[in-house]
């Protein structure tokens, strides 16, 4: 069997390397926003149908259709964290559900996800 | 790299206020490696930086559950492989689109001399493993291009090293067989 000469590495645009570790940090960082303004706008959509609708009943499906829709607006970025929490009379008690609910993970999809990573 | 920079990374990790100085140094340590490897698989440059800050962004996701049976470099390689193949296997389903139409379109990049450093000869080389299916692919650049040894490869590729010796083995023949030809 002969030996095959190495290929030579790929050309990088110039400076890549330098701004790659920025460019990922500020993705971790984005992220992390990301999820919490998507739970808070969760919470947010339920706390208020809830008080509208009060005592009548809200239908599931009315539910999730307003969820989609202020994930699309968060999709687009029509609408920011701020934004959300704005609309809440007390956003403190959001955040502090959020907080519960996203340091609480020990789920048994996490735990699948790793398998493979370990 | 050494176990001891490893043990520097994840201790400035463990600790909140160094979190991310020590994921900076973690990016910073093997950022071209990571990159050249998803980047032979992938051969486009675009393509090949989306994946490995992928890596890295799974990695700091992960990094509480690394249980270090192997070393940070082995785990950062088996989630860049991973994403490499996956990546590949997409583009080729997409759109129903036939596989040997993506390897043509990777193949007409190669022809794009400012991305590729090389002479004739690499470029032939480079365009012949691209007639290799993916997995053969990635033990031969593992093994020929990295230099990691059997024992590595299985690590990152959760494959018996006899599988591996075979496929490499394979994939030798087949390439000798493509230049000659050509």
């Amino acid at each position: 069997m002969r030996k095959i000469p190495k290929i030579k590495d790929f050309k990088t645009p110039e400076g890549y390397f330098e701004k790659l570790p920025d460019q990922i940090i500020s993705k971790t960082q984005k992220q992390a926003n990301f999820v919490w303004l998507k739970y808070a706008a969760a919470a947010l959509i339920i706390l208020s149908v809830g008080y509208w609708q009060w005592p009548k009943e809200t239908s599931q499906s009315q539910i999730l259709a307003l969820e989609s829709e202020v994930d699309l607006y968060i999709d687009s970025q029509y609408w920011t964290a701020e934004d959300i929490l704005s609309f809440s009379d007390n956003p403190n008690e959001i955040l502090e559900g959020i907080i519960n609910e996203e340091f609480s993970f020990s789920g048994e999809e996490l735990e699948e996800d790793l398998i493979w990573l370990q | 790299m050494t176990k001891i920079e490893d043990q520097e990374i994840l201790q400035l990790i463990s600790n909140p206020e160094s979190r991310e100085a020590g994921f900076r140094k973690l990016i910073l340590t093997y950022q071209t490696r990571v990159y050249h490897v998803i980047r032979r698989m992938v051969i486009i440059h675009e393509d090949a930086d989306d994946l490995a800050q992928n890596t890295f962004i799974k990695a700091y996701k992960y990094l509480d559950k690394f249980e270090q049976q192997s070393s940070l470099f082995t785990w950062l390689y088996r989630i860049a492989t991973n994403e490499s193949l996956t990546f590949l296997e997409k583009k080729k389903k997409r759109f129903f689109i036939p596989i040997e139409d993506y390897n043509e379109k990777l193949q007409n990049h190669l022809d794009q001399t400012s991305y590729m450093d090389g002479d004739e000869i690499q470029r032939r080389l480079q365009k012949a493993l691209l007639e290799l299916p993916d997995k053969q692919r990635l033990v031969f650049q593992l093994k020929n291009q990295e230099d990691l040894s059997y024992l590595e490869i299985s690590k990152i590729t959760e494959t018996s090293v006899g599988a591996l010796k075979a496929s490499y083995h394979h994939a030798v023949k087949k390439l000798e067989k493509i230049i000659l030809d050509e």
